[in-house]
């Protein structure tokens, strides 16, 4: 596919996330691969321990046997993408499928009639708790996107002021004169390292969807976790 | 080898992996965007040299004066009645009506100062802003006040997912 046909598909940012790794060939695609398991695989696992079907085997497995079975499709992004959801919603639609695979498979392989053929059904509701478990997930992965760039621009005190402050909860009053700086200081010095934490989270927020707007998506899991 | 157990060995690093829910959601509220809002006015100013010598003499007005008397007293340690930080953010509101900056600025510290006191002394949201909107304001204000202010408003964020 030329840029200028998926640069139709993909609006410019996921166009960028996704043409970029798709152009390196294999290693880009295992690269993008392992991007989708870092972001998603701990909602879908919460998600699954929300459903009837959690004999079907344990929440990791699972999850993994999912990836396994979707992320090889040549066709996955361009069906995401087309499917217009934000990318936890349909990967949970398309775990739903799979469960559904899973079911039948086993139910054959123990010939097992008594369980009724239908959809994986939630107790509860797990698309709230998987969403919830995709705000960890994604927080997760800016703090280390931000750490990696701190690191590289050699703001390492920067970074560690930000985690004391804002990771760990510690006023700066308590903890600045261990890096040897005033509270003022280590204000302003965490402030750089969380420039850093918003851009690495806004970005990935963005992939969320074609049109994802991040501050949308923030406060669409704020209120989906009841804050 | 089967393609699960493929993708098993590949399968990211955990790092962070003690982030909770609660902390997570805290870090994710950093993340919004704040355009224009009438706190970064305060905090470029608490920021800037010698903004928290000019937040000293903020304390000495009298807004504070007249509403809560000592504002150390009241506000940060908290022998500080509810209807008194009321009537505080209510004179802020006139203040913050005035066309000189300054004054705009100081009713700015004393409206998110009573508010903050309000939640952090007696668990209180005495604002009609949302939840959402109010966390990242006053992060944002502790991050900027000098101790032992910053350490009331950090009480106050703590104060608002159980607050009333």
């Amino acid at each position: 596919m030329s840029n200028a046909r998926q640069a139709d598909v993909f609006p410019v940012t996921m166009t960028d996330w996704i043409h970029e790794r798709m152009s390196l060939g294999p290693e880009g695609r295992r690269q993008l691969n392992q991007e989708i398991m870092a972001r998603y695989a701990w909602p879908l696992q919460v998600y699954f321990m929300g459903t009837r079907d959690r004999w079907l085997g344990e929440p990791t497995d699972v999850v993994q046997g999912f990836f396994a079975s979707r992320l090889a499709k040549a066709d996955f992004f361009a069906n995401w993408s087309a499917s217009g959801l934000r990318l936890r919603h349909w990967l949970i639609n398309a775990f739903c499928f799979y469960l559904k695979e899973l079911h039948r498979a086993r139910r054959k392989e123990a010939r097992e009639v008594a369980q009724a053929d239908e959809p994986a059904t939630a107790e509860g509701n797990p698309s709230k708790a998987a969403d919830r478990a995709f705000a960890v997930s994604v927080v997760r992965e800016a703090l280390r996107l931000a750490q990696a760039q701190c690191e590289k621009e050699k703001l390492g005190t920067h970074w560690e002021i930000f985690l004391r402050h804002f990771y760990k909860g510690e006023a700066y009053a308590d903890f600045a004169v261990d890096f040897g700086v005033d509270a003022p200081r280590a204000a302003v010095m965490a402030r750089t390292a969380r420039t850093k934490f918003n851009a690495a989270l806004r970005d990935l927020l963005s992939r969320e969807a074609p049109d994802a707007d991040p501050d949308a998506e923030i406060l669409s899991l704020l209120e989906g976790s009841g804050s | 080898m089967s393609q699960a157990d493929s993708f098993q060995q590949s399968f990211p690093d955990e790092s962070f992996a003690d982030l909770n829910e609660r902390s997570a959601l805290r870090l994710l509220r950093l993340g919004l965007s704040q355009p224009n809002r009438p706190i970064d006015a305060l905090i470029e100013r608490l920021l800037a040299p010698g903004g928290h010598d000019w937040f000293k003499k903020v304390l000495q007005t009298p807004t504070f004066k007249t509403c809560v008397g000592d504002p150390t007293a009241a506000l940060v340690t908290g022998r500080v009645m509810l209807v008194q930080l009321t009537a505080l953010k209510e004179a802020a509101k006139s203040l913050g009506a005035d066309r000189d900056r300054e004054n705009r600025l100081i009713a700015r510290v004393a409206y998110d100062l009573s508010i903050a006191a309000a939640l952090a002394h007696h668990g209180r949201i005495i604002t009609g802003q949302k939840r959402s909107e109010l966390l990242p304001v006053l992060t944002d204000l502790a991050e900027a006040l000098p101790e032992p202010w910053a350490g009331m408003v950090i009480r106050a964020t703590e104060a608002l997912d159980r607050a009333e």
